[in-house]
């Protein structure tokens, strides 16, 4: 017991220690506003889910829609955490060093997990509660719901924490095969995403005993069964969730002791070897400089599945809504099949042209490489300071990086949404110069950012993808960027749709050129000062 | 090769790394440049490649200052640092690769000369195994042998003989001196006082960020050995003549 105690307190007093060192390259009171502020966002959002002001506004066959979103924010959670708690097992930075001190490895796999299940405790003690508070404060369902509240979050951290637990390990375990291991462990991360998203955003309608449940799950009809078992707790069933609960801990806990015989063994399975085959000298090639930086970049991306997942979401989904948009019928689908007169027809026309170069617009601003590019040089960074290379073609090669992803993801979710949508192939071409811009406005602002606040002193590539000052700050502007963008397009649509249109160019083409500024500016001095 | 001139580094907090530090290195000069711990090597180096900035003074290579013409002076030299840290992500033939593409060397060029220090080295087997695979010691070659594929004018090395094995060490002493015999230039810091007296012809010696002795090492030895002008000037020496009278009498 002492043992896994003092473990898990160095693990979290690392985590400290690296928000610490974030404050100092990001200012404390900018880092800390921001992420009060997401938080705050997070907390209002959901309690205003809870209360129906969200479903309020919607008509009644979406109602279903606001608890849907609580299902989507805690996938999402659910997502974060079990990708990081199988990185966190296995090829762990610190594997080495605990693994030559006099400690069994099922105490250190324990403390591992306490570790992630912390993390994911707070992350849903500051979203549930003050949103439960609030809920049976306003509904006035009074210690009910609070308890019900109550005995829901321990749960929260601990399905994705045991999922997490069997899916890294089979990863793991498969990627200790093969040479490539980082490209296959990035691949089957990415399967896994695929996999998961198809079955958030799957067909299949089943029948429950609670109407509005059951709308908002049937997205997720492979887990039905458990998720009915652990819907029946969420909605009062206190038995349900103890049983949930208690099963999922004993089943994490046969977990470390069986895996624990092994650990060293998959460890050191999945730690790089030499195979000694050489390299074909023959079959070399030269590139540009920019080309080869480019391919630096990539490799670099591709090397580290934490990357790539906290990177790909974004381009991902919005990709996919638009598919799963289309297959379920396009425009009939999102607007519902309601029954409208003429005069609804003109203005949902109208609704559909404006909103359709926005809508990837909160997927594409959620993932930017370029928030923590200059950051993940890490320790490298003297290497490229010693090289021949200008620090304008090192900042372009990241934003070119970065454009590889989410311009042509962008681009097709504006094709894919205007065929949906049934619009003019003149506003999808409108849409496209829009969404192009905004994904390089996306590239030069995560670069200006991550030159600001910086760290290279990161020991764990998600120090700086998922918790770095940076990341954050994009991660948050992204999120909102379509607002204001918006509302100068409905100022603009005032008069005509195509000023709005014009408008949100101009403005997106300042922007580019703002940050573009900003970046380059003495780039040669700040690479030196890094 | 490389000026030196009055070179100040003053970190944060008033800590003076370097100060006033003037030195020059010749073509076809294997210049050694010694120091204790933390007496300003790396910072002087660092400078010197173009890492690290400084306060005041200025830093010529083949004529080129390094703050205002810093692509071109990095284009003419290659550094080799005292701990590896490069791509784990790539391979040993995709790291030479980029530095090949980056010193915009001839295909041709590449292939021979990674074939020969690959093989010299004895790590042409492992090229095609990421670099995270590498031992310490192989880590060093490799860099070396990304240092020597461009065919730089001027080497510049932080104790590039650590993690070396022996025969290692012969083969990089053997290339610095036909390097030089070619007419390019090497400056290093070393902790092997044996070798830099052995390799060398010009050696400086630094204590606390003030140059104290520079010039050929044959003049600079004179009678002694370099470890004892090293110590000499380090003032050790007289600590251990002291205890020794002390303890007889």
């Amino acid at each position: 017991m002492k043992e896994f105690l003092l473990l898990l307190k160095y693990d979290l007093l690392r985590l400290v220690k690296s928000g610490k060192n974030r404050d100092k390259q990001g200012g404390k009171i900018v880092i800390t506003g921001a992420v009060l502020l997401l938080f705050a966002v997070l907390i209002v959002s959901m309690s205003a889910i809870y209360t129906g002001i969200f479903t309020a506004v919607l008509p009644d066959e979406y109602k279903h829609l606001g608890l849907a979103l609580i299902v989507l924010l805690y996938c999402v959670i659910f997502l974060i955490t079990t990708v990081g708690t199988s990185k966190i097992l296995f090829g762990a930075t610190d594997y080495d060093f605990l693994n030559s001190l006099p400690i069994k490895p099922q105490i250190i796999i324990l403390s591992k997990l306490g570790y992630v299940y912390i993390i994911g405790l707070v992350g849903a003690l500051l979203c549930f509660v003050p949103a439960s508070i609030v809920y049976s404060f306003i509904c006035k369902s009074g210690a009910i719901t609070l308890l019900n509240a109550l005995l829901f979050i321990p749960f929260i951290p601990l399905l994705p924490l045991t999922i997490g637990l069997i899916v890294g390990t089979v990863f793991h375990i498969l990627m200790s095969k093969v040479k490539r291991k980082s490209l296959v462990g990035t691949i089957l991360a990415l399967a896994f995403l695929l996999v998961y998203f198809y079955f958030m955003f799957g067909l299949g309608v089943n029948d429950m005993e609670d109407e509005d449940l059951a709308l908002s799950l049937t997205q997720l009809p492979a887990f039905f069964n458990l998720f009915a078992f652990m819907a029946k707790g969420i909605t009062g069933s206190y038995l349900n969730l103890l049983i949930t609960d208690l099963s999922l801990a004993i089943l994490a806990f046969l977990y470390v002791i069986t895996v624990g015989k092994y650990y060293n063994k998959v460890n050191g399975l999945i730690s790089a070897r030499r195979t000694g085959k050489g390299a074909d000298l023959t079959k070399q090639k030269g590139s540009s400089l920019i080309g080869t930086l480019v391919k630096r970049e990539l490799k670099l991306y591709f090397s580290n599945s934490t990357v790539v997942i906290n990177s790909i979401i974004g381009p991902l989904m919005a990709i996919i809504l638009p598919i799963v948009l289309l297959i379920n019928g396009g425009a009939n689908a999102f607007f519902g099949g309601m029954e409208v007169t003429e005069d609804d027809l003109a203005l949902l026309n109208t609704i559909k042209q404006v909103i359709l170069p926005y809508i990837p617009f909160f997927f594409i601003g959620l993932s930017v490489f370029t928030s923590f590019a200059v950051s993940l040089e890490g320790k490298t960074l003297w290497f490229i300071k010693s090289l021949p290379i200008s620090a304008k073609n090192w900042l372009t090669a990241k934003v070119i990086t970065c454009l590889i992803f989410t311009l042509p993801s962008g681009v097709i979710s504006v094709i894919l949404f205007g065929i949906a949508l049934s619009s003019a192939w003149y506003d999808v071409l409108i849409a496209i110069a829009i969404i192009a811009l905004y994904t390089v406005v996306g590239a030069l602002l995560g670069l200006t950012v991550n030159l600001k606040f910086h760290n290279f002193e990161w020991s764990n590539p998600a120090e700086v993808v998922k918790r770095g000052a940076s990341s954050t700050i994009c991660v948050f502007v992204g999120m909102l960027a379509v607002i204001p963008v918006l509302a100068v397009q409905i100022a603009g649509s005032l008069i005509s749709v195509y000023l709005g249109f014009t408008l949100v160019f101009i403005i997106l083409l300042a922007l580019a050129y703002l940050f573009y500024y900003l970046s380059y500016k003495n780039a040669e001095q700040k690479l030196l000062n890094m | 090769m490389l000026e030196i001139k009055n070179l100040t580094k003053i970190y944060k907090g008033g800590k003076r790394a370097v100060d006033n530090l003037s030195l020059t290195v010749e073509k076809g000069d294997i210049f050694a440049f010694i120091g204790h711990n933390g007496a300003g090597k790396s910072t002087t180096i660092k400078a010197c490649v173009g890492i690290m900035d400084f306060n005041s003074g200025d830093i010529l290579i083949d004529g080129h200052s390094v703050k205002a013409d810093p692509l071109y002076c990095k284009s003419q030299i290659a550094y080799i640092p005292d701990n590896p840290d490069v791509y784990e992500y790539m391979t040993g033939i995709q790291y030479l690769n980029f530095i090949g593409d980056v010193f915009k060397v001839e295909i041709s060029q590449r292939i021979a000369l990674i074939d020969k220090y690959s093989k010299l080295f004895e790590i042409d087997k492992s090229l095609g195994d990421p670099i995270s695979s590498y031992s310490h010691g192989m880590r060093q070659k490799l860099v070396i042998i990304g240092a020597l594929i461009h065919k730089p004018k001027l080497m510049i090395m932080d104790e590039p003989f650590v993690g070396l094995d022996p025969k290692a060490s012969f083969i990089v002493k053997n290339v610095m001196r036909e390097m030089c015999e070619q007419g390019m230039a090497i400056f290093f810091s070393t902790h092997v006082l044996e070798v830099a007296e052995k390799l060398c012809n010009k050696v400086a010696i630094i204590k606390d960020g003030k140059l104290i002795k520079v010039g050929y090492t044959e003049e600079i030895v004179g009678n002694e050995s370099l470890e004892e002008v090293f110590l000499d000037s380090a003032e050790i020496s007289s600590l251990f003549s002291k205890e020794g009278s002390e303890g007889e009498e």
